[in-house]
């Protein structure tokens, strides 16, 4: 009760203070200030006749109904949601993380929403309902639905300043229910930028357009890249990055004066100012760049550890190639152009994967399906507009005693299993045979002697066999060393098979039979001269066939875009986390939506 | 194995819900992919169906469609005896009639683009119901064959996924035939 009291203390004394400092609105309201529905006013928007609602802290929304009154449901004017941009909360004061007090609100002129780390969802403001202003939601990290406006009709002018949407540094996977609301207004604003999970790319489509929407920045590529700005009286070019999952792009030197607007594009990195030079971190995976006219770029594609390098690909005039294709430097920018950097695993030995041809991709319908030729290198949409497509997608799912034998024949022995296969596999699977004495047996039989394969290929089959990855360049060095040095390469295959890594994994062979991860590889290519069409867009569900009724849709697992500017032959991949409560029987279908011209040539799934 | 055997269908529940460590050790290795891959097995039959997101179905109002089904066979070593074991899931998508539906399937070998063995399976379905069908633990006539469904599909029944596995011989090493077990189905061969 107590506390209550203090909140209620508080809220009367932050909007005591905007009452104060606010003009007194002059006009006459529009609505009846006399109905208990209505709101009443505590202050303005400065230099404005708006009304300004505050809520700073979670202690200013818990005593909301106190001070407003728990009859109003009215709220004419600007309902401002968390703290001001560098405002530091009082000491004793928390957050808003919790909008469920506010439950009361049926309408309100418009909802600025900032600073408000720790607010998941806008529970609390699911009765909004009919229109309203403009809604603005900045610096919300961990804001992950916006369902509550799902009743939310229009977005058009009521007098209460700027007309439209921002979304700003959120993380929002999609801005549905907001997409179901028409806009209206000759001139209205439409800014989604800096949302790094934002990968559902359906924006608003009733109403009138916006006159410059800006959607960029957003890590997943909901990005409109098409825009092209002045800057100190020049035209600027825009650069797309792309970089696929497997490595990072990063800037090797910038011009002096050159502007980054691509911030950002990794959650928790650090923001640098726009107007400053920008850290290697938001170049990671996808941006866009403004380049000057004059100015040059050196860009570097840096694969992770286990990844390589494949050839980048660009279109940027004048653009030189260095060191096997891995640098660009990229000395004028006359039009704007790609840059596309794709990483392959080193050494993928993944015995768990099907690969399909496209063929066995399908539209939905019969007739959807004349858009649909089926070639040697593909499907490819012969259409005049994007089709929708339908992919299944197998898995493999090898038993860890099949999947053990079959991965050492294929890495120590480079060939399929012999007729001993079926004992090997009993043996294990009775436990009368343990995977290191399997192991051993194989490392130190006299066919693998006799490949005499060097000391650098024995210690990579030893940790792609026993460990399941590749090595890091150091440590293989390290061990490599000390078979040079004397040591027996028994001796090194006992301290692999003694290593905590390897017991860890080895009783994981016989407990965790499932596995928990894939990668789905899609490879898409292009006939047509195509870069300024829309990218085409794909998503991968999640089928569980069980006992209740089939439902229209499966689960959505991920969500991914293929760059029309950057079309290429080499596998595009996915990375899937197979849900925790995964079954054998659940299964996979990729959706994708092929632009004119786009051939899909094959999809694999690799277990992991 | 020859000619037909016996008909095998598992209401799918909370004993699909279990992963491999519950089940035998030695069991196979399993492809798992959606309905989807099934096809119309006429034009006329494919004018009447849809592929969505969650299998090939029956979308006509009043006639029965034939769809077949290629499965994929993996590690069919000539070194190695393997055995094989085929399940599909079906469903009746239809809630506004009272009466079951009826699907017929056939699991058919094929070599040489001739039929060389054969297993019927049937499921009767109530309005909203998905069930497994299956056969398991076939030895294949060839190493070289191949497996696929075909299946009559009324009005509003569909194939959500299939499921092959290879596996060494005997039921006890599967997992598909372990899975029928475990629901009281018996898995003969």
């Amino acid at each position: 009760m107590a506390n209550k009291l203090e909140a209620s203390v508080a809220i009367a004394a932050i909007l005591a203070v905007l009452l104060c400092s606010g003009s007194i609105r002059s006009e006459a309201h529009e609505l009846n200030e006399n109905d208990a529905g209505v709101c009443p006013i505590f202050g303005y928007q400065n230099a404005s006749t708006v009304p300004l609602y505050r809520l700073a802290t979670q202690e200013d929304v818990d005593g909301f109904a106190d001070v407003i009154g728990d009859e109003c449901y009215l709220l004419d004017g600007v309902l401002h949601i968390g703290l001001l941009e560098n405002e530091a909360i009082e000491a004793g004061l928390s957050p808003v993380t919790d909008l469920r007090p506010l439950e009361q609100l049926e309408v309100i002129g418009a909802l600025q929403i900032g600073n408000v780390p720790g607010l998941r969802s806008l529970n609390g403001l699911h009765n909004l309902r009919g229109d309203i202003q403009f809604i603005s939601i900045k610096d919300a990290p961990d804001l992950q639905n916006i369902d509550a406006l799902s009743n939310i009709a229009t977005i058009k002018e009521l007098g209460h300043g700027v007309l439209g949407v921002i979304v700003e540094r959120t993380a929002l996977k999609s801005l549905r229910p907001l997409t179901r609301a028409a806009a209206y207004g000759d001139f209205w604003d439409f800014i989604v930028r800096e949302n790094p999970l934002l990968a559902d790319c359906e924006w608003p489509q009733g109403g009138t357009s916006p006159q410059s929407p800006i959607i960029r920045d957003n890590l997943l590529g909901c990005n409109n890249v098409a825009e092209v700005l002045e800057f100190a009286g020049r035209a600027r070019h825009e650069l797309k990055v792309t970089a696929l999952p497997g490595g990072t792009v990063s800037l090797e030197s910038l011009a002096p004066g050159l502007v980054i607007t691509s911030r950002g594009l990794e959650t928790g990195a650090a923001v640098t100012d726009p107007l400053n030079d920008a850290s290697d971190d938001e170049l990671l995976h996808w941006g866009s760049i403004p380049v000057p006219d004059g100015h040059y770029l050196e860009l570097e594609a840096s694969p992770e550890s286990g990844y390589t390098s494949l050839t980048i690909e660009s279109n940027c005039f004048g653009g030189k190639q260095y060191f096997g294709g891995e640098r660009w430097v990229i000395s004028s920018m006359e039009d704007d152009c790609f840059f596309y950097a794709a990483f392959q695993p080193d050494e993928a030995i993944d015995i768990d994967s099907v690969a399909l041809h496209s063929s066995a991709c399908r539209a939905a319908d019969y007739f959807s399906e004349r858009e649909l030729t089926r070639k040697q290198g593909g499907i490819q949409n012969v259409g005049n507009s994007a089709l929708e497509v339908l992919c299944p997608v197998p898995r493999l799912i090898s038993p860890n005693p099949w999947r053990l034998v079959k991965k050492l024949y294929a890495i120590a022995l480079s060939r399929l299993p012999d007729s001993f296969f079926n004992m090997r596999v009993t043996q294990l699977s009775s436990g009368s045979l343990q995977p290191s004495e399997l192991i051993k047996e194989i490392f130190l039989s006299s066919e693998y002697v006799a490949r005499a394969v060097p000391d650098e290929v024995y210690i990579s089959n030893l940790y792609h066999v026993l460990l399941d990855r590749s090595g890091d360049r150091q440590d293989i060095d390290a061990w490599v060393n000390q078979l040079e040095t004397g040591k027996s390469r028994a001796g090194v295959l006992q301290g692999f098979l003694t290593s905590p890594e390897f017991l860890d994994l080895e009783q994981k062979l016989l407990d965790q039979p499932l596995p928990i991860q894939a990668e789905l590889e899609m490879s898409f290519v292009s006939d047509l001269i195509a870069s300024s069409a829309p990218d085409s867009s794909c998503k991968l569900f999640i089928n569980r066939p069980d006992s209740i009724a089939i439902e229209d849709a499966g689960t959505e697992a991920a969500y991914f875009r293929v760059p029309t500017a950057a079309l290429s032959a080499e596998p595009m991949p996915v990375f899937v986390e197979h849900d925790p409560a995964a079954t054998p029987l659940d299964n996979y279908v990729v959706t994708c939506r092929l632009q004119p011209g786009v051939i899909l040539a094959k999809l694999t799934m690799l277990e992991k | 194995m020859t000619g037909l055997t016996t008909v095998r269908v598992l209401k799918l529940g909370c004993s699909l819900l279990m992963t491999l460590s519950a089940l035998t050790l030695a069991a196979g290795e399993v492809v798992v992919t959606a309905g989807l891959e099934c096809n119309a097995v006429t034009p006329l039959n494919a004018k009447r169906a849809e592929w969505r997101q969650y299998g090939t179905i029956n979308k006509d109002d009043s006639k029965e469609i034939w769809v077949s089904c290629p499965l994929d066979r993996i590690d069919a070593s000539a070194f190695s005896e393997r055995h094989f074991s085929a399940a599909l899931s079906v469903f009746n998508i239809e809630t506004d009639s009272d009466s079951l539906a009826e699907i017929s399937c056939y699991l058919r070998e094929i070599l040489g683009a001739k039929r060389i063995s054969g297993t019927a399976l049937e499921a009767s379905l109530a309005p909203g119901e998905q069930k497994l069908v299956g056969a398991c633990d076939i030895e294949p006539t060839d190493p070289a064959s191949a497996f696929i469904f075909v299946c009559k599909l009324p009005p509003g029944t569909g194939i959500s996924s299939l499921m092959t596995e290879t596996h060494l011989p005997d039921k006890r090493n599967s997992l598909l035939a372990q899975q029928l077990e475990n629901a009281g189905i018996a898995c003969d061969t």
